[in-house]
């Protein structure tokens, strides 16, 4: 039976400058699974850092309460606080490393801020180094390494004391989409084999795609939507959540397409394992009326597969309509693509 | 010579440990992310607020009840450190909370979230991390300081100031007076090269 891990209960950040109040963070409750990829979206200035940094207390609250594994944190101080964020991991889109310390030192400081003994530092830095492939630089100052290698040595030293938490700001968005995808890899990794809740914000609307389990939306400091990933995408109800999958989701319709009379463009979607099944030929045989297909795609969301289909539809409008009225049976969604 | 290299020394000393103390007391009550204590920041800004925006020399004067009772004399090396000292803890004070402050917040938002206690993000990571600019600012300090003394001499402190005045200004002797200058320039730049080969060094 999934626990919450993590709990934010009308959690709102205000902040108070020259002119008025900004409010960061406003009404947000979420509730985090254990185990979960749990995604947090949304435009910049939509308050996912501000969020991300409450579940830690590195951003203090305003008002609400965080509680991390059934404990009410939010009023910690100290050294009880202290305690509670070793638990939590968290790396940075700009990596965060020590610049004057090596690799082995960077990760060696998580231990030592835990108090680990200094005879047992080594051993265990080696093996965070050789969980992500850099046990051959440990003596290597950040300033020589590339951003993925960075964010490497940054996962090690946030997995240092076995969080049961991950927070990610934006950590992909400072690397090219290879080596966004090798830090997407090793994530998936550490949640399948360490059990870790994984918290990531991004704007990069591929990368949530192909990690998130779950997805809430933030716009102007509030949450406006939270999903599954797959329903997410392929049926947003929010307008800020709908720009957001657009982009990925979307099949540009060709400006200069012609159009004929007697003929309608659709856009069609199929969903899960409806993706594969031949309805367009069905169409075509079944009715009196022409289908070409203009552009198409499949996405896979989270791992499942998610067709669109740009088509001409030509016939006359008793064919036509008969021929949409099967389709709309028979596939997700279709939708008619009006002029400009 | 002897009495300038005398107050100089006093004075470094001073503003190492009482100027890094107040700068690191500055840095660390400013931040939420730290100990942010808007009452002792205050406190402390003002202090060497007002400290530095005092001209050196009426400085000097303002604080000769002071040194009296410090050192029990007004003239030479030794009561000339007092004011020096004062200015150059104010002095020293600000530039090591500089070089505190340009660590990147990241870097320290990414120390505490790690759970560390707060000496250990101190010392390994805002120490580690300005290391560079605290040397630089030792440099700065101890060039000023030369400067300062001079000016310390000019009322009866003695050392190379002194030395100047005396023969190169009252007794119009300038050759006198340009070998002190060109001592001074050597000093100084020996002083700047060294320092910034020191931090060079610690750029990573």
């Amino acid at each position: 039976m999934p626990r919450p891990v993590i709990e934010l209960k009308d959690i709102n950040v205000n902040f108070s400058h020259a002119g008025g109040t900004l409010h960061a963070v406003s009404h947000v409750d979420l509730t985090i699974m254990e185990n979960e990829i749990f995604g947090i979206v949304g435009p910049s200035g939509a308050g996912k850092s501000t969020l991300v940094r409450v579940i830690n207390l590195l951003q203090q609250p305003t008002s609400g309460q965080v509680i991390i594994d059934g404990q009410d944190i939010t009023s910690l101080r100290g050294s009880a606080l202290s305690q509670v964020r070793r638990r939590i991991g968290m790396i940075f889109q700009h990596f965060n490393l020590i610049g004057g310390a090596t690799i082995a030192k960077n990760v060696a400081f998580n231990l030592k801020a835990a108090g680990w003994k200094s005879s047992d530092i080594p051993a265990r830095v080696s093996e965070l180094l050789e969980l992500v492939g850099l046990q051959d630089k440990s003596d290597v100052y950040p300033s020589q390494l590339s951003g993925g290698q960075k964010q490497r040595v940054a996962i090690a030293r946030a997995l240092a004391n076995n969080p049961s938490i991950l927070l990610c700001d934006e950590a992909t968005s400072a690397l090219d989409p290879e080596t966004a995808e090798e830090i997407v890899t090793i994530l998936q990794d550490i949640n399948r084999k360490m059990h870790l809740t994984i918290v990531f914000i991004t704007h990069q609307m591929d990368i949530a795609r192909k990690l998130f389990g779950r997805i809430a939306v933030m716009e102007k400091g509030s949450v406006v939507e939270v999903n599954d990933t797959y329903t997410l995408f392929t049926e947003p109800q929010h307008e800020s959540a709908k720009k957001l999958v657009a982009r990925v989701m979307d099949i540009g319709v060709p400006p200069e397409l012609q159009r004929h009379p007697d003929e309608i463009l659709l856009k069609i979607s199929y969903v899960g394992e409806r993706a594969y099944d031949p309805v367009i030929s069905t169409v075509i045989k079944t009715y009196d009326v022409d289908l070409s297909i203009i552009h198409g795609k499949i996405e896979y969301i989270d791992n499942k597969p998610f067709g669109i289909l740009l088509v001409t539809l030509h016939g006359s409008k008793e064919a036509r309509d008969a021929a949409l009225a099967y389709l709309q049976a028979h596939t997700h969604h279709v939708e008619e693509v009006s002029e400009g | 010579m002897g009495e300038t290299a005398q107050m100089v020394s006093i004075a470094m000393v001073a503003s190492l440990l009482l100027g890094t103390l107040i700068g690191l007391i500055l840095y660390v009550t400013e931040t939420p992310l730290l100990v942010q204590n808007k009452f002792v920041n205050r406190i402390a800004g003002v202090v060497v607020n007002v400290i530095r925006s005092v001209p050196f020399v009426i400085l000097l004067v303002v604080l000769i009840p002071l040194t009296k009772i410090i050192t029990g004399t007004t003239i030479g090396p030794i009561a000339a450190s007092v004011p020096l000292s004062f200015s150059a803890i104010a002095f020293h004070a600000r530039l090591v909370e500089g070089a505190f402050t340009d660590v990147d917040t990241g870097v320290l938002e990414s120390a505490i979230a790690s759970g560390a206690p707060l000496h250990l993000v101190l010392s390994d990571v805002v120490f580690v991390e300005s290391l560079p600019g605290l040397i630089r600012a030792i440099t700065v300090t101890f060039v000023s300081l030369v400067g300062y003394s001079a000016m310390a001499g000019i009322v009866g402190g003695g050392g190379i100031g002194d030395l100047a005045i005396q023969f190169g200004y009252y007794r119009y002797e300038t050759g006198v007076m340009a070998v002190t200058v060109i001592l001074l320039v050597v000093i100084v730049q020996i002083a700047q090269v060294i320092g910034d080969k020191v931090a060079a060094h610690f750029m990573r």
